[in-house]
């Protein structure tokens, strides 16, 4: 496996797109769920990623969409969290657009998973909870195997630092 | 190791799945909209591309009605093309809810006013000033809908230099348009804006701000800055 988005083949029916959709959403839906900033819907990045992958082309013709789509969803919660410290930024200028009151409170585990970069938590994630191979877990975060296992093992050491300030432990 | 597993699991409950079906259907009608835009953008710059080779070879053929309604041909020689007929009106477009839960934007017109041929900053200024302004009573009885009303005023500039068109709008424009704070809102505003700068005829880069501050302008439409030309940044949307 390379660290190349997995290419395409073949030619697909709309049914079969449906089926393979249906199959691949819960779990692009979770690792959303895991990388979406707190303002943000979840479903939104779903729904841009797979517009952005079917402008190029049914779903049927991917070799692996849901890693495909997942590095979409990576990809887009990044762009995102970005987006979102330029606003943050520009706050004082903005006054009126970001209301704070719409902006969910977690509990303290939760906090600390959504003070990893969306990298990292996505890595966390994808290794530790969804048990994927470094292979796939590259696929996704568009880097080889070995730099995927890399960020695996910091983005943990990372989580254990900011637990231990919580006094808390693995 | 379980209690972050419980935190992840925690984070995920509380977002509930979508309809698969529908969030597939809805996609693939974006797509397809995206697609059939970047095609008609893709034949006028070739048709763009056919007429300037025409001209260099200096030998262009333009068809058309005479007053008796007989067919045409001028031959024209070699550097004596004339300027393209000024355009009298801009397109516009608002959005419409299509009543199956999709919503598209809708063409109309407003009239771009200038002595002589129409310049690219007047088309710009009348197609935004029309944008701002929101659908007229008639075109609302019609079912367009927009986060602008009324707010021509939130226009401050448009300037042409080096190619790069900037447009510059007022900061009162983010109290004006409360709904953009909304993801439905920032979604019809950018498709209004969007489109409406898309249809005009030879605007270029663009450089869009408030109050001369590009990053607040896209802070406000809850966008990216452009990928391409040269405001790009290196991000990447897509894989």
């Amino acid at each position: 496996m390379t660290a190349v988005p997995p290419g395409r083949r073949g030619h697909g029916r709309r049914d079969d797109e449906d089926e393979l959709f249906r199959t691949i959403y819960p779990a692009l839906h979770r690792l959303a769920c895991v990388v979406c900033p707190p303002e943000r819907d979840p479903e939104d990045l779903v729904q841009e990623a797979l517009v952005r992958t079917l402008r190029r082309g049914p779903l049927t013709e991917l070799d692996s969409p849901l890693a495909y789509l997942r590095r979409a969803v990576v990809n887009l919660a990044s762009n995102e969290r970005r987006s979102l410290g330029r606003l943050r930024r520009a706050a004082p200028r903005l006054a009126g657009v970001l209301d704070q009151s719409e902006v969910p409170t977690y509990p303290s585990d939760v906090a600390i998973l959504l003070e990893l970069p969306v990298l990292d938590r996505a890595a966390v994630w994808l290794s530790a909870v969804d048990g994927q191979s470094a292979d796939h877990i590259g696929d996704v975060l568009g880097c080889s195997a070995d730099a995927a296992r890399t960020r695996v093992s910091r983005a943990h050491k990372r989580l254990r630092t900011l637990l231990d300030e919580e006094g808390t432990h693995l | 190791m379980n209690r972050i597993h419980d935190a992840f699991e925690d984070l995920i409950a509380r977002h509930p799945q979508g309809d698969p079906d529908a969030i597939l259907a809805s996609a693939r009608h974006d797509a397809t909209s995206a697609r059939s835009r970047g095609r008609t953008r893709l034949a006028l710059a070739a048709a763009a591309v056919v007429f300037v080779a025409a001209a260099s070879a200096g030998a262009i053929f333009a068809t058309g009605d005479d007053e008796s309604g007989e067919k045409v041909h001028a031959s024209q020689g070699s550097g004596s093309t004339t300027a393209p007929a000024a355009a009298s009106t801009v397109p516009v477009f608002f959005t419409k809810d299509q009543g199956d839960g999709c919503k598209r934007v809708e063409q109309v017109e407003r009239p771009a006013l200038g002595n002589g041929p129409i310049t690219p900053e007047q088309r710009v200024t009348a197609a935004l000033r029309g944008l701002l302004d929101g659908p007229t009573e008639a075109e609302t009885a019609r079912g367009l809908t927009s986060p602008f009303h009324d707010d021509s005023s939130m226009l401050r500039s448009v300037t042409t230099a080096n190619g790069i068109t900037y447009i510059d709008f007022d900061r009162r424009i983010i109290d004006s348009t409360a709904a953009a704070s909304t993801t439905c809102g920032k979604e019809q505003l950018q498709a209004e804006l969007s489109a409406t700068l898309s249809g005009i005829e030879g605007l270029g880069y663009r450089h869009l701000s408030i109050d001369g501050d590009s990053d607040a302008f896209y802070a406000w439409l809850g966008t990216e800055p452009p990928k391409e030309g040269p405001f790009a940044t290196t991000t990447t949307g897509a894989p």
